[in-house]
């Protein structure tokens, strides 16, 4: 149950890390998500980029462990899963293309300059690069304005700009599983996954369901070996919160397998998969200092509205699956926009065999019957 | 049979106190490294001169606390760094039989800053701007990054202390004239880097 406890702890902490920047501390009570005033320095597009490996890797650790062996036995079948992955983050994800404010570039309303390094840059405008949330340090972009009216509330606008840094990060820990292993007569696997996480007093839920469908035998593929399998797999993910929250992921992938009498099988599959949504937070009001951004969203205060995207679409992966008694422990690498490392084991605590309506049981097509040390 | 056995036995019992013991390093890693968060903030000064005659300083007075942005995360700030700066010139006024602000022009103008209840000699030196021509730096910024030896010596001050002196610095012009000035509106922008524990 320590196990338990724990991967429940670290899932909670790492979705509130990963959508509600960095957690409970930085929300306030209420309906509407309220995001607080060290994080009121963000637009909400340059918020989409800051995050968007995040949610990368958010979206890649939703769509690991969703299948091992593709061979299943004409069984009905149940399982727990405990699983874990980790994504090594590349270089090209440590930066973004963040906006400047608008005036910027326009050297009649302001005169701005970047220092990076040795080298100083004037009146840059549209976009600069910055760190998102794996990065280093942000650079700050000074800005001079022309007007000779002095404001009552100073800086005369538009003002420097500067923007969040990362926290330099080359391996992210993703979202632990615990899901639910069913297996059909059908040759289908069915994994469910469920949280319910209470976010600033209402509740946030995870649910995902990934299906995988053996198909090899029906299209005349490897009959005659009963210990290669080959099947599609299809997964879904949904985050939500009634208000603030409404995060999509899917997958749609073909997996294979082949599993020696020892009961050791290697596995691999290609899949399609991208994550979509929004998340949006309400600025807090009170914060006087926000009229100094230079943004102008920032000094209306507007709605911090985010767009969930990721930077990966396929992943191509293979792994080694071990199965002893009622334990299945398995681990697979895949190539992705972040290369993923991910490991786990199943318990399988019920094998139901399907019977014959004269009372035998029917293993026409369980390999079991031939082999052993499969998925039985 | 028995090998099997050897071997499933083995695999439980590594997997048992392996899998276990690798989850919590690499979370923890996760944890200790989204443990901190850092933000930068700016903050502006304008130094004003008035009635002056270079060579001179303008001293001006902050209180970190007077900006929002770092007394509402008071409590969580583990590090202030100082990180960069930016100078420039807002308005400038010379007398009439002196040359003009376009021809005007500065050996150098420095930048220090010293904590309230340090001595004023005590001040380090956050930069130095040479050849300063005045129509280079008319509302165009200009922008230094602070050593990393005054900003670790700034740093441990700023854990204890949040009130200092900025002083700016002026040499005689070089261009000639009078050398003074009724009025030197200059600013200056201070990004410090506020790490915070989240």
């Amino acid at each position: 149950m320590t196990l338990l406890r724990y991967m429940s702890r670290m899932t909670q902490y790492v979705f509130f890390m990963c959508f509600l920047f960095y957690g409970n501390s930085a929300l306030k009570a209420g309906d509407s998500l309220t995001i607080t005033k060290e994080f009121n320095l963000i637009t909400s597009a340059n918020a989409s980029g800051y995050l968007k490996p995040l949610f990368t890797s958010v979206s890649e650790s939703f769509n690991s462990n969703t299948f091992t062996v593709a061979r299943f036995a004409r069984q009905w079948r149940l399982g727990l899963d405990i699983s874990v992955c980790g994504m090594f983050i590349p270089s090209s994800q440590l930066t973004f293309d963040a906006e400047l404010p608008s005036d910027y570039g326009s050297t009649g309303v302001t005169q701005t300059s970047e220092l990076r390094g040795n080298t100083e840059t004037r009146n840059g405008k549209g976009t600069v690069s910055q760190p998102t949330i794996y990065g280093g340090i942000s650079n700050p972009t000074f800005s001079a304005s022309q007007t000779s009216v002095l404001p009552s509330d100073p800086p005369k606008q538009p003002a420097t700009v500067t923007f969040l840094e990362g926290n330099n990060t080359s391996f992210m820990s993703g979202v632990p599983a615990l899901q639910i292993n069913a297996g059909f007569p059908t040759r289908t696997q069915l994994r469910l996954r469920f949280i319910p996480v209470p976010v600033d007093g209402k509740s946030m839920s995870y649910f995902g369901m990934m299906v995988s469908q053996q198909f090899n035998h029906l299209v005349g593929l490897f009959t005659d070996d009963s210990l290669i399998g080959i099947a599609l797999n299809a997964g879904f993910h949904s985050l939500s919160r009634s208000q603030g929250i409404s995060v999509s992921s899917f997958a749609v992938g073909v997996h294979g397998s082949k599993t020696w009498q020892s009961g050791l099988s290697l596995y691999g599959g290609l899949q399609y998969e991208d994550m979509s949504g929004t998340i949006n937070f309400v600025r807090e009001k009170n914060a006087t200092s926000i009229s100094k951004s230079p943004f102008e969203e920032i000094r209306k205060q507007a709605d911090l509205n985010l767009k969930v995207e990721t930077f990966t679409n396929f992943r191509l992966g293979a792994g080694v699956s071990y199965k002893t008694g009622i334990i299945e422990l398995h681990a697979d690498a895949a190539l992705a926009s972040q290369p993923v490392l991910a490991f786990g084991m199943t318990f399988w605590f019920m094998n139901l065999n399907v019977t014959k309506p004269n009372g035998e049981i029917d293993d026409s097509y369980d390999f079991n019957k031939d082999k052993q040390g499969v998925q039985k | 049979m028995k090998k099997t056995t050897i071997i499933s036995t083995i695999a439980t019992i590594v997997t048992a106190l392996v899998l276990p013991l690798f989850i919590s390093g690499c979370y923890t890693n996760t944890v200790d490294t989204f443990g901190t968060f850092t933000v930068q903030i700016p903050l502006d000064f304008t130094s004003k001169w008035r009635n002056k005659s270079a060579p001179d300083t303008s001293l001006d007075f902050t209180d970190l606390n007077n900006y929002k942005e770092y007394r509402d995360n008071k409590d969580d700030i583990q590090r202030t760094i100082f990180y960069q700066f930016a100078y420039w010139i807002d308005s400038i006024r010379v007398p009439l039989t002196d040359p003009g602000v376009d021809k005007l022009e500065f050996d150098f103008v420095r930048y220090y800053l010293y904590f309230e209840g340090e001595p004023a000699s005590s001040k380090h030196l956050l930069g130095e701007f040479k050849k300063v021509k005045v129509k280079d730096y008319f509302r165009i910024p200009h922008v230094i990054a602070i050593p990393d030896d005054v900003g670790k010596i700034l740093e441990t001050a700023a854990k204890t202390r949040t009130r200092f002196y900025t002083v700016a610095e002026y040499s005689a012009p070089t261009s000639g004239g009078s050398g003074y000035f009724p009025y030197i509106d200059s600013r200056f922008d201070l990004v410090v880097r506020l790490e915070l524990k989240l």
